[in-house]
């Protein structure tokens, strides 16, 4: 893997049909991570031949506190609840269709999978944990089961926040 | 004395004759009208047959573009169902011609059977009637003679008269049965024969009807080829639009949503293909036989498969019959060899085993292009090669050398003396290089000197390539853009001659020359060391070619592909680098990225723009 874009805040948020599946669809912007954090970055990396096959993405977004991490956790879960598929169009305007499944949430943990309609198989498998007053996200997509890639990923992530 | 009464003559079937003959040409005729019904409903057969020929294959949207196409998978889909509905209609209207034709034949039959009976009856007939007029006759004798008889004295006489008589009223009697009994026959055949021209009828219209849905059918099916073909040339359009514009999934996780799959590129296939792209000992098999395809055709071949695509133009330009033979755009290859025009010939393995599967025969015509980050790769046509000997299906090996089916290595020399063949410089687009081609040995490096790069001359793109470098936030560009030898200053490389030269990173090139460049592994000067360790240290002869890659008519390479095959002394293999890419990228400072330089969109250009091209510096 190589090291590709970052941020140090989070984007607005995604052009999205329904527009209600904003959350689902961009969990690292300002939908989920909204204004009041006081630190954020994402982190994303891709293969190194460059082809799209893997791309990961890391994200820590620093609250004031824990009530407000959890505010933003808990909008993250109501809106994956709310959302089974959604188009999504990028910049370029390009889109694609993605079907949300969440995984059974654990507290202050969620895990949840987009797969990409019409993509054989591509999916981004992502985990989200709040830990004191930080909420980490990973996302791994890749053509086929990302979950263990990304379970240790956030493993090693979450161990690494204090507080 | 009352005289015996005078008999009448039997009945003759005079008129019989005449309405047999009216029966034969009553069923003469329809026997005629059937046979032509018979070739009406062969024809139709035959229609649509041909036609079945003709019918559209299932068109297959290309994958990992469904998402984005979801309006032309419908069409397509629509497009199967009716293509489905036709083949079922045509096999309905096959069907009934058969059916009809059964009952040509059997009406035919039925005729023939008709007919006999009628031949057989007018000999019975000419036989009843020559009888009747024998009686008649008879009957005529008698009642001509006298008969009046005196009696007693002619007693004798009246009652042979009257035997006589009763003999000649027996006879007329039986030929009137024998009358009676034709005359029901007759009726019968008449009957029947009415019966056969119902039926007749009727499978003339049934024809007629089946022959008019078959010209329907093939009109429907002419207007679906027509549907069909606009559908491949949508697909090869949506085809050319999206991998033209590289996807950036990265930036779409960046931008803080899912990375979307990649669209099918040159040596990146997605799920279902085979993803086995690596020289692994399973691919040697199949590797061994396109580099021998690139030995014996001196050229380049990237080992890598993937997929060809029709563009829009090429499937305007097929006639319907042969837009109809294919379901897809798109055909599967094995490696793409590069041509002196720098367009490719796209190589298909077919194993020793296997049965010769071509692709289509409209994709030989040239019209396709691969698709390779956005890069379009043109693809003059198809090759079928065979695989080696040891079959691609083998199980990889425990012992990396089992199964390689690679050539056996050879002495490149020529005369025993080493050589350098540098291409020809592409005129048509900035005086890029093309290539380098070498054999080298010991002695060849002892009395061949290499050179340094000098300020001047500078390949095409250095100046940009600088700039862009200053743009993507890194500092000094001599820290980070370089002038690449193609064959190294050490391996006796000219550093001045531009046939020699291209533009590349410092990452491509060598080891970083600031801390700021991450570099990458390896590089071009990784592989030259090798190169040189083996000539000079173990004293092998080594076949080496580097080949620079470039998109569209951009003087820039995006890649170096560099293949290094090494002999010993003792013929044994040596050094052995097959097509090794070097990607010609570049870090950027500003960006915390990698860009390639051969590939990047300008984006401080309006209109953004592919740079640099032609006599740009």
């Amino acid at each position: 893997m190589v090291a590709g874009p970052q941020s140090d805040r989070p984007h607005t948020a995604l052009n999205v049909a329904p527009s209600d599946c904003a959350i689902a669809a961009g969990p690292t912007t300002q939908s989920v991570f909204g204004q009041g954090w006081k630190a954020f970055l994402s982190a994303t990396y891709q293969d190194a031949g460059g082809t799209g096959a893997y791309t990961v993405n890391q994200t820590f977004g620093v609250f004031p506190d824990t009530d407000t991490a959890g505010t933003a956790f808990q909008r993250l879960t109501d809106g994956l609840s709310t959302c089974p598929s959604a188009t999504v169009a990028n910049q370029s305007g390009r889109s694609s269709k993605w079907a949300y499944t969440a995984r059974p949430a654990a507290e202050n943990a969620l895990v949840w999978a987009a797969a990409q309609e019409g993509a054989a198989g591509w999916a981004c498998v992502h985990q989200a944990r709040v830990k004191g007053a930080t909420l980490v996200q990973v996302a791994v997509c890749q053509e086929g089961d990302g979950t263990s890639t990304a379970s240790k990923i956030t493993d090693e992530l979450a161990g690494k926040v204090t507080g | 004395m009352t005289a015996p009464a005078r008999m009448a003559a039997a009945r003759r079937r005079r008129t019989l004759p005449r309405v047999v003959h009216l029966v034969l040409v009553a069923l003469l005729a329809p026997i005629v009208a059937i046979g032509a019904q018979t070739i009406a409903a062969t024809a139709a057969v035959a229609v649509t047959a041909q036609a079945g020929t003709l019918a559209p294959v299932p068109l297959v949207a290309p994958r990992g573009f469904e998402a984005a196409l979801a309006t032309l998978l419908v069409e397509v889909e629509d497009a199967n169902r009716q293509a489905a509905q036709l083949a079922q209609q045509e096999k309905d209207v096959v069907a009934e011609a058969e059916r009809i034709t059964k009952e040509s034949a059997a009406i035919r039959d039925s005729k023939a059977a008709l007919n006999a009976r009628v031949a057989a009856m007018n000999q019975e007939i000419s036989s009843h009637n020559e009888h009747a007029k024998a009686v008649d006759d008879e009957i005529a004798a008698h009642n001509a003679r006298q008969h009046t008889f005196q009696m007693p004295a002619e007693a004798r006489e009246a009652a042979a008269f009257n035997d006589e008589a009763r003999q000649l009223e027996a006879r007329r009697n039986q030929e009137n049965a024998v009358e009676d009994k034709i005359q029901g026959e007759e009726s019968q055949i008449r009957q029947e024969a009415s019966q056969v021209d119902a039926r007749s009828s009727q499978l003339d219209a049934a024809s007629k009807a089946n022959d008019s849905k078959a010209s329907d059918l093939k009109t429907k099916k002419q207007q679906l080829q027509s549907r069909g073909q606009q559908l491949l040339a949508q697909m090869a359009q949506a085809i050319q639009s999206f991998a033209s514009v590289p996807s950036n999934p990265a930036a779409a996780m960046d931008q803080g949503g899912d990375a979307p799959a990649p669209p099918p590129q040159t040596g990146n296939r997605l799920a279902g293909q085979d993803q086995d792209t690596g020289d692994s000992p399973y691919r040697r098999p199949r590797t061994a036989a396109l580099t021998q395809y690139a030995k014996q055709h001196d050229t380049t071949v990237d080992t890598r498969p993937g997929t060809a695509y029709l563009t829009p133009d090429a499937v305007r330009r097929l006639s319907p019959a042969q837009a109809a033979t294919l379901g897809s755009p798109a055909v599967t290859y094995d490696g793409l060899a590069r041509k002196p025009n720098g367009h490719y010939t796209a190589l298909r393995l077919q194993a020793p085993t296997a049965a010769a599967v071509p692709a289509p025969e409209v994709f030989a015509s040239g019209g396709l292009v691969a698709y390779r980050n956005g890069e379009q790769l043109p693809i003059d046509g198809i090759t079928t090669i065979q695989e080696a000997a040891a079959s691609s299906e083998s199980p990889p090996s425990a012992d990396p050398q089992a199964g390689d089916e690679r050539p056996d290595p050879e002495d490149c020399r020529r005369a025993g003396k080493g050589w350098v063949d540098y291409g020809k410089r592409d005129s048509a687009n900035g005086n890029r290089a093309t290539q380098m081609n070498a054999c080298l040995d010991q002695d060849y490096l002892d009395t061949h000197e290499g050179s340094s790069v000098q300020q001047d001359p500078r390949p095409p793109g250095y100046n940009w390539a600088r700039n862009y470098s200053r743009y993507l936030g890194n500092g000094d560009p001599r820290y980070w853009i370089n002038n690449c030898h193609l064959l190294a200053n050490r391996l006796s490389g000219s550093g001045t001659d531009l046939d020699n030269l291209a533009t590349c990173s410092r990452a491509a090139n060598a080891a970083p020359g600031t801390p700021k460049d991450p570099g990458m592994t390896p590089h071009m000067e990784d592989l030259e060391r090798e190169v040189f360790n083996a000539i000079t240290k173990e004293d092998q002869v080594v076949r080496y070619t580097v080949t620079p890659h470039y998109a569209g008519n951009r003087t820039v390479p995006y890649e170096f592909v560099i293949t290094a095959r090494g002999v010993y002394r003792d013929g044994t293999r040596g050094i052995d680098k097959e097509s090794v890419l070097i990607e010609n990228k570049i870090w950027s400072s500003k960006n915390s990225q990698w860009y390639n330089l051969g590939r990047v969109f300008d984006d401080r250009m309006k209109p953004v723009s592919p740079v640099p091209t032609g006599p740009t510096d």
